[in-house]
């Protein structure tokens, strides 16, 4: 089965590289793109991805695109893709029902190893993060079961 | 500034008509004895014999209420008037110095000003380029690592035909290099809301920006820090707070850094390290931070302090009002 992926992000040179990173694999289907939290949220309730990449510092805001997917979708799988490295960010997301934190500057194949550890069921925050959120003694990604 | 005296009215009122009257009496007095004397010794020397005192005495008394008005317009009221004139002249000198003082305490406060929205524009030009930077270059970065793998199958069937030879995984590792540099300068370069934030927070926040960048510690001690602090004095306060803490760490290479801030009728911030230290009589690029800082906090009204010697660490010290800029 191939699972249906959708990118929200501002910047159209990055989700084409993100939408090409994702168009020859055999287990994931691009299904839309956007670049606002609107086209986010729209996206979720027209599409019904299990999986959407969310920048964070897009119009109407990451946090809250997350958020209001979270509402009206609580099944789909949502991961943050940025550029801030803001334990304060990072936080933020998952708490808005975010099951991954990307950095942007990964790799094409890391990005897909990314992908494909979140739909087991798995959640994934950048290993700097991870360990500032860990100093902090409050690294609680949500722990979710495998995909319905 | 004390009140500056008026010039006295030009008319005599009834002080200055005793005054007058007093200095015609005594005029007549001294006038009188003089002239007592000249005949006393005059006759003393028999120059006036054949006549008697009770006469001579009434002469100078004759003489003495001719002459004393005479006097008084010769001698007395030109110097009176010299007097009054040399005070009007210090009384227009005093007008005008204080008047000077006036015109130099608007150009010292405009002088501030202007350091102040030199300062503002300097940080706009900052945001504007840590935006730039964060839209552009980063993302062209984001799209060239998200993309190079897909070289790899077209790398490896070149080298096997031995046709070219390209290390794709060193390309992958630098270009994620540049990335990450633009990102921390553009990260650098970018302030964080700082409007509805106490100075303390400010503060608090470039040590925690500081501590999530390196993944270090800071020691932090804020004391009796006011509540409210005027938006420059917060974008000064950070700005130093960061540039100190990244001059320990990469200049001194430092093990611990420690920030201490006080308030009181001048807000003092303090950041210490136990790196290398260095002279700061000679000073490379590093003096240009300090320079930067030291600017910002002249237009501020304040100013900066540096400790350190090679091997003892350094000691930085901004030091402002919190009364003088404008309340945000």
């Amino acid at each position: 089965m191939s699972f249906k992926i959708a990118i929200v992000d501002d910047h159209a040179l990055v989700r084409e590289g993100m939408a090409e990173t994702f168009a020859d694999l055999a287990d994931f289907e691009l299904v839309a793109q956007g670049e606002s939290a609107d086209d986010a949220i729209r996206i979720a309730s027209e599409h019904r991805p299990h999986l959407m990449l969310i920048d964070v510092n897009m119009p109407g805001g990451g946090v809250a695109a997350v958020a209001g997917i979270a509402r009206i979708a609580p099944g789909i799988r949502t991961v943050m893709f940025s550029f801030r490295q803001d334990v304060e960010i990072v936080r933020a997301c998952l708490a808005a029902g975010a099951v991954g934190y990307i950095v942007k500057g990964v790799s094409g194949p890391e990005m897909v190893a990314v992908a494909r550890m979140v739909m087991k069921g798995d959640s994934y925050i950048d290993p700097d993060l991870l360990s500032a959120l860990a100093l902090e003694g409050e690294a609680k990604p949500r722990d979710l079961g495998a995909p319905s | 500034m004390t009140e500056v005296q008026t010039v006295p009215d030009r008319h005599l009122d009834r002080q200055s008509r005793k005054k007058l009257l007093i200095m015609f009496g005594k005029i007549a007095c001294i006038d009188f004895s003089i002239e007592l004397l000249i005949m006393l010794v005059l006759s003393r020397a028999g120059i006036i014999t054949d006549v008697s005192f009770a006469t001579n005495l009434l002469d100078p008394l004759v003489l003495t209420l001719l002459s004393s008005p005479l006097i008084y317009l010769l001698v007395v009221r030109p110097f009176a008037l010299a007097a009054r004139e040399a005070n009007g002249r210090l009384q227009a000198q005093l007008e005008e110095s204080r008047h000077l003082l006036e015109q130099n305490e608007k150009l010292r406060a405009s002088l501030q000003a202007a350091g102040e929205s030199t300062a503002e524009t300097h940080e706009k030009i900052l945001q504007r380029i840590g935006a730039d930077l964060h839209d552009g270059p980063a993302q062209l970065l984001t799209y060239t690592l998200l993309q190079m793998n897909r070289l790899a199958p077209l790398v490896e069937l070149a080298k096997k035909k031995k046709k070219i030879t390209v290390d794709l995984d060193k390309m992958c590792r630098v270009t994620g290099e540049a990335l990450r540099e633009v990102r921390a300068i553009s990260t650098g370069l970018s302030l964080p809301e700082l409007s509805a934030t106490s100075i303390s927070e400010t503060i608090a926040l470039a040590v925690r920006r500081h501590e999530e960048l390196t993944g270090s510690k800071v020691e932090m001690n804020l004391r009796a820090l006011p509540a409210s602090a005027s938006l420059s004095q917060k974008i000064c306060s950070y700005r130093f707070v960061q540039e100190a803490l990244s001059n320990a760490l990469k200049h001194g290479q430092s093990k611990t850094r420690c920030v201490k801030a006080q308030g009181g009728s001048e807000i003092s911030i303090t950041v210490q390290d136990d790196g290398l230290g260095f002279d700061p009589a000679s000073l490379g690029r590093a003096g240009l931070g300090l320079t930067g800082m030291r600017a910002r906090l002249q237009a501020l009204g304040g100013h900066l302090d540096v400790q350190s010697a090679p091997g003892h660490g350094t000691r930085v010290t901004a030091t402002f009002n919190p009364a003088a800029g404008r309340p945000a």
